[in-house]
């Protein structure tokens, strides 16, 4: 075995090998966030949906904010990874595997805010016993579950190596359960000619099939708003939008999630500066062009004369302004401007950008979803605040909280499980390299 | 007395108890809501005369009293079908209404409906800044073109033949997907527990559409229950002024109870219209301009619950805050 | 009558209410309900007299019928039968046609309704006059326009005397109620011809049924005529729509790109699920090796 190799194997087992004291705090920390959403879930499912903030006219609220969201951040695996791999790109080693983990992770989270928004939970199986296909609520139950379905299968495929070689590994000092799983989960993988050239041939239909599955998703999730008459939804431009917003999503918060793995597990080795920047630079172009696509949504409508589209204008400049702002100038233009100065770009500066957009990401989901809803054609003819205005109560906020917290409880798992970096990859990256070299100093 | 003067008197006396007996909307489900809006659990041990179809009055507790209910109990498949050959429409005359409000009341008892559910739903509109205010009722339009009904995804919301859109609350799983979709607003939603109370052997059917169900959404239906015994829906029955006409467009015929005009000569001589036809959605219910009004557009507000007579002071025109 | 399926509840006990509301207030047993009686004479078709009452009870929120209770009919002091009202409140007698009804000075019948009242509902009355009118009515077709003549007399002491300056009308029996397509006065003679409008919709071949009625008047009551005659324009309903985006079938087209595009990707994954069994396969071979 190369010193590569081993250097690479010695780095990466002592996560799986022994759990630190910090981790459990970490942990026990989001179990205790998680148990207070579960509690405002279960005064949800007490007292009916009146605890939240959704009335009559603003009937969808944080929950749907909250699905969108964690959809679009499953595109990091998708669109990161997927494209990444049939692109043959060199850098991409080090931070495929959390691409795909983020995928997989926010796939499963993410509809469990549809479930917290539907009026009753038991009759839930409907949507799989009584489906309308004209629906668009059934083409998401579709490509999502086809969607997890395909990505757990790419998680499992690129997974499959490390499984081997860490079940190959005697002298890893894990439980005896952790050694079996290796072992069954390998599925006999030893490396030979034949298995090598079936799997890499199976990751490369699924790295295609998966980029295709994902717009698919997104943009389904999109056409829900856009088959709608609601000034603000009723727009052509909302699927190629949110998939844009989606992409922007994943790769931020992979930067984010870089640079904390990084720092935890003391990877500076492996996730280099050249990474985050070659990432950051995705970024630029991503809000680049989702900016573009922002300000042409709204250019038309504001330019035009349409009383809805301009009472939804007038809503989001005054009401929503800081909103709006925030959204739309803070969140596109810091990673723009962080990026294109290369004197700006630092880890931690570029990790700051990840930040600011993907938190611009969610409050641009907030402002696409509740002004349109408090603008109905007839007008709102009622007393009652909560019902002319939308404000999400606590349990909307704690089950936000809970959704976050089970994301990183998953991470903190699965890290215990698997390594973070796949070991595989970078030796085949290392391999890659050498050969370079060689063929050079030949030349 | 002579021919003339007992003309006089008796048609007079005539027209004033027709006037009295207009049609207030009538329901044997009535008694119902009536018992419902009490619970029973505090009546139990009371004891009540009550008269039986023969005509014998009897004494038992009023926990015991069940309700006779004329309206026709469909099963859920039977409601689907809708009345053969029918296609229903509805009228309403703007220049008349001066929101009495009768009809949301009729509508909520016959439907056990909370009191801020309004399926039927007066609006105090503006079409723009220099024309004048006029009450505008909204039912569910229970368009040909239903965009509610194309988005639900487990189908409990449907078009029948007769033009009807149904709910089915024992289907519906509460996604509100129908409720962003339909433009007019026409839905609500069970945010909590309605606490109706039905009879123990009460069988659910999607016409009446009662008792209401948590976490589901609920709409006007054109009292389709009532339809099939051919009795105008609620809303119509109650108005006193007779503002809201129904019948069936394949008859070329509607009526507010008190008369009956051809639908085509309404549509012709009064300028009927569909609000917001440039949807597309085709509605079936058509207004009469608020022209030549009967009554001016304040006395709406005269007798008025306060919290009510709030609402109208918010907006007229969508978006813009009245000053 | 409706043709679905009925479904009656089993049940004989019928609730009374006063004003909706409070039941639990003290008011059940100690104030009655004061009813309301709609009183109606009908002369049909077949020239049977029937007297109607309907009993209800008006509320806040509407007229609730009453039923089961007992109407008794009097022609002046005499009386002529009883009848129960029904669920929707309507309690139905029918003339003798062989019966002598006693006559006013003034030519009419005095007619009286009384409920004598009972623990729960106060007594109550109603008052008719009727005079008796016949009414004759005959449909005829002239250069494709069709015709209805009326012609209503009564009798006199000279006989058949024309009745003259009376309101009548022509309708069409609807699915709620009747819809008049002509009104009129009758002339000297008691006749009147209406023209029967070209464009009234009719069933699937067109038949319609052509009231002509004195609508509750003053003197007569209610006085009809009625005849079917394929006057009307025939209806067919158009066939409903199969496939659209709200029935239940959906549009082919949908239907097959979903096809295509799920046989598609979970082909693919089909393919690769088999990829990682050959894999496995390949690997026990080398671990037999």
């Amino acid at each position: 075995m190369s010193e590569f190799k081993e250097n690479l194997i010695k780095d990466l087992t002592p996560e799986i090998e022994k759990t630190s004291r910090s981790w459990y705090m970490i942990f026990g920390f989001f179990l205790v966030i998680f148990a207070y959403g579960i509690n405002g879930l279960v005064q949800q499912i007490d007292k009916g949906h009146i605890v939240t903030g959704m009335r009559d006219n603003v009937v969808w609220g944080v929950y749907i904010v909250n699905f969108i969201f964690f959809m679009g951040l499953s595109y990091a695996g998708a669109l990161v990874s997927g494209a990444l791999h049939l692109f043959k790109t060199p850098w991409r080693a080090p931070v495929i595997r959390l691409a795909e983990l983020i995928t997989v992770i926010s796939l499963a989270i993410g509809p469990f805010f549809i479930f917290f928004c539907v009026g009753r939970l038991d009759r839930l199986p409907y949507l799989l016993a009584f489906p309308r296909i004209q629906s668009p609520i059934v083409w998401d139950v579709i490509a999502i579950l086809t969607d997890v379905f395909g990505c757990f299968i790419f998680l499992y495929i690129s997974f499959l190596e490390d499984f081997a070689i860490l079940r190959d590994r005697a002298d890893l000092n894990v439980a005896p359960w952790k050694k079996k799983m290796f072992r069954i989960l390998a599925i006999g993988y030893t490396g030979t000619e034949k298995q090598r050239k079936i799997l890499g041939f199976a990751r490369n239909v699924m790295a295609a099939m998966i980029i295709a599955i994902a717009i698919i998703v997104y943009s389904v999730l999109a056409w829900i708003f856009g088959v709608t008459l609601r000034p603000g939804w009723h727009s052509t431009i909302f699927g190629p939008y949110f998939v844009i917003a989606a992409i922007f999503s994943g790769v931020g918060l992979l930067i984010i999630l870089m640079a904390i793995f990084r720092k935890i597990y003391n990877l500076e080795k492996y996730i280099t500066l050249k990474h985050f920047v070659n990432l950051g630079i995705v970024l630029f172009v991503i809000a680049a062009f989702f900016g573009y696509f922002t300000f042409s949504d709204y250019l038309t409508k504001w330019y035009g004369s349409v009383k809805m589209d301009k009472i939804l204008i007038d809503k989001l400049f005054t009401e929503f302004n800081l909103f709006f702002i925030f959204a739309n100038y803070i969140g596109i233009l810091t990673p723009i401007i962080i990026i294109a100065i290369p004197k700006l770009r630092t880890i931690r500066n570029i990790t700051i950008a990840a930040v600011i957009a993907l938190v611009a990401l969610w409050v641009n989901r907030y402002i696409i979803i509740v002004p349109t809803l408090e603008t109905p054609f007839l007008p709102i003819q009622e007393t009652r605040p909560d019902w002319t205005n939308y404000s999400p109560t606590w349990v909307e906020w704690a089950l936000t909280a809970a959704g976050i917290a089970v994301f990183g409880m998953l991470f903190m798992i699965i890290s215990k499980l698997a390594p973070i970096i796949s070991i595989s990859e970078m030796e085949e990256a290392e391999e890659k390299r050498i050969l370079e070299l060689s063929k050079e100093k030949e030349s | 007395m002579n021919m003339k003067d007992k003309k006089k008197e008796s048609s007079s006396r005539r027209r004033f108890l027709r006037n009295i007996g207009l049609g207030i909307g009538s329901a044997a489900i009535v008694s119902a809501p009536a018992l419902a809006s009490n619970g029973g659990d505090d009546d139990a041990g009371e004891k009540v005369k009550v008269l039986t179809s023969d005509g014998k009055l009897v004494e038992v507790s009023k926990s015991a009293i069940k309700v006779a209910r004329e309206e026709t109990k469909v099963q859920i498949l039977e409601s689907q079908k809708g009345l053969p050959h029918r296609k229903f429409v509805m009228v309403i005359d703007l220049a008349k209404c001066k929101n009495a409000r009768k009809c949301v009341d009729a509508c909520q008892e016959g439907h056990m409906l909370p009191k801020d559910h309004e399926w039927i739903q007066i609006y105090l509109l503006q079409d723009s800044d220099k024309s004048a205010k006029y009450w505008f009722p909204r039912p569910c339009y229970h368009c040909d073109s239903p965009l509610c009904v194309s988005v639900c995804p487990v189908g409990a919301t449907y078009k029948r033949e007769d033009g009807i859109v149904i709910v089915n609350s024992k289907r519906c799983i509460g996604c509100k997907f129908c409720m962003t979709a339909c433009p007019y607003s026409a839905r609500v939603f069970h945010w909590k527990d309605p606490e109706a109370h039905v009879p123990e052997d009460h069988v659910y059917d999607p016409e009446l559409n009662v008792p209401p169900v948590e976490g589901t959404v609920g709409k006007c239906v054109f009292c389709a229950d009532r339809l099939r015994n051919n009795e105008l829906p609620r809303c119509v029955k109650a108005c006193p002024m007779g503002v809201i006409y129904f019948g069936d467009l394949a008859e070329d015929a509607v009526t507010n109870g008190v008369e009956t005009l051809r639908f085509s000569s309404l549509m012709v001589d009064k300028h009927g219209y569909r609000y917001m036809e440039e949807l597309g959605t085709m509605p079936s219910v058509y207004y009469l301009p608020p022209v030549n009004r009967t009554y001016p557009v304040e006395l709406g507000f005269e007798d008025l619950d306060p919290a009510i007579s709030e609402r109208y002071k918010t907006q007229t025109i969508t978006g813009e805050k009245n000053k | 009558m409706s043709k679905a399926p009925i479904k009656y509840l089993n049940l004989l006990m019928l609730v009374f209410l006063l004003a909706s509301g409070n039941l639990s207030a003290s008011g059940l047993q100690e104030t009655k309900i004061s009813p309301y009686m709609l009183f109606t004479y009908l002369k049909d078709s077949n020239s049977s007299r029937i007297l109607q009452a309907k009993m209800t009870n008006i509320t806040q929120t509407g007229e609730v019928p009453l039923p089961g209770l007992k109407i008794m009919f009097y022609n002046n002091e005499t009386l002529l039968g009883d009848a129960v009202t029904d669920n929707a409140g309507n309690a139905v007698y029918t003339i003798d046609n062989a019966f002598q009804l006693f006559k006013s000075d003034d030519g009419s019948w005095p007619f009286t309704a009384t409920f004598d009242g009972d623990s729960l509902v106060d007594a109550t009355f109603g008052e008719l006059s009727i005079t008796d009118v016949n009414l004759e009515m005959t449909l005829s077709e002239e250069e494709g326009k069709k015709f209805v003549f009326l012609s209503a007399t009564m009798s006199s002491e000279q006989g058949q005397a024309a009745v003259t300056g009376e309101e009548i009308s022509v309708f069409v029996p609807r699915m709620f109620s009747l819809l008049p397509v002509g009104t009129g006065m009758l002339d000297d003679n008691g006749t009147i011809r209406f023209e029967f409008p070209g464009d009234i919709p009719g069933d699937s071949i067109g038949n319609v049924t052509v009231i002509g009625r004195f609508n509750d008047h003053y003197l007569f009551g209610s006085v009809e005529k009625r005849e079917n005659k394929p006057w009307g324009l025939p209806v067919v309903k158009a066939p409903p729509i199969y496939r659209s985006l709200w029935s239940t079938l959906a549009p082919k087209w949908m239907v097959v790109s979903l096809a295509i595009m799920l046989l598609g990707v979970w082909g693919h994954y089909t393919f690769v699920v088999i990829s990682l069994i050959r894999i496995k396969k390949e690997g026990s071979k080398e671990t037999k090796k």
